[in-house]
């Protein structure tokens, strides 16, 4: 079967309208994951590397209010772990539904017009996301088995380094879904 | 259930270098044909010209590496193991996703058919 039928990497088949209605919405859904994952490790990792500690005032008043940044920063990170955890294997897993369609309508198409390049860039973008799908135990770990006053430095760096994995892999995902999605 | 922690980043570090050397081979152990809808085991030889898929064979691989090294880990005697840090491991992340630049810049832009 597999001789039979060969296939240039610019040949882009000309697929039903279910097929793009379908994969439309996976992508939506896909990116709502995204934003929802993106906020909340942001959330958790702003207030991590900066956190904010409300000041008592010198009169023994009660504290000023917070600004929004200050608030922003000012969350019980603990809270957001499992829910980071589950949004980023749900978004992981959605985002590998999509990557034979990707390969088949997509990538071809940057082929096809010269944008090897983002070829490139969105596999880069998959290697991320399994690099941080494997973070993730060693993330929990840290989050929910390890005393927060200990491995702080360790826990400091996965969580960032969870974070700048979802802000590229986000920032590419939208940049190339506006060069070409599924049913445009 | 109790979870043994010292065998997480044993688990964590043998799933992404297990994934990243495998794609690195190209050796996956399934490969996916998107345009026929087919699936076959990696070693099976095809035609140049079809539109293959190996990260889900490059997936699967990381995954065994990471099981293999966890169990093989888990039979050295605690005693031997409970003093061994693992704090420094956040390299290992880091250091995969240079390699897996340095990947896509060999094989993708440089070397790639398209």
């Amino acid at each position: 079967m597999l001789a039979q039928q060969t296939y240039s990497n610019t040949f882009v088949p000309d697929l039903g309208l279910g097929y793009h209605v379908t994969f439309s919405v996976v992508v939506i859904v896909h990116l709502l994951l995204a934003i929802t994952l993106l906020g909340a490790l942001t959330h958790q990792t702003l207030s991590l590397l900066w956190p904010f500690r409300s000041v008592v005032s010198a009169g023994g008043g009660s504290p000023a209010p917070p600004s929004i940044g200050q608030a922003y920063r000012g969350v019980r990170v603990t809270l957001y772990t499992n829910a980071i955890i589950v949004l980023y294997v749900l978004t992981a897993f959605v985002g590998a539904l999509m990557y034979g369609p990707y390969r088949l309508s997509i990538l071809p198409f940057f082929y096809g017009h010269g944008l090897k390049l983002f070829g490139g860039i969105f596999e880069l973008k998959e290697h991320f996301v399994v690099i941080g799908l494997a973070l993730l135990p060693v993330y929990w770990m840290l989050w929910k088995k390890v005393p927060l006053n200990e491995q702080v430095s360790w826990r400091a760096a996965v969580t960032t380094i969870l974070a700048a994995f979802v802000w590229y892999s986000f920032l590419v995902g939208h940049v190339l879904n506006n060069l070409k999605g599924f049913g445009t | 259930m109790k979870i043994d922690l010292r065998l997480i980043p044993v688990f964590s570090i043998a799933f992404m270098l297990g994934y990243q050397i495998d794609d690195w081979l190209n050796l996956p152990l399934i490969k996916y044909y998107p345009n026929i809808g087919a699936w076959s085991w990696g070693w099976v030889r095809v035609p140049s010209g079809h539109n293959t898929i190996g990260f889900y064979g490059w997936l699967a691989w990381g995954l065994i590496a990471a099981v293999i090294a966890t169990a093989l880990y888990a039979l050295i005697p605690r005693s031997a193991t409970e003093k061994v840090s693992w704090s420094w491991s956040w390299v290992v992340p880091i250091g995969t996703a240079v390699f897996a630049l340095y990947i896509v810049i060999t094989g993708w832009w440089l070397h790639y058919g398209g």
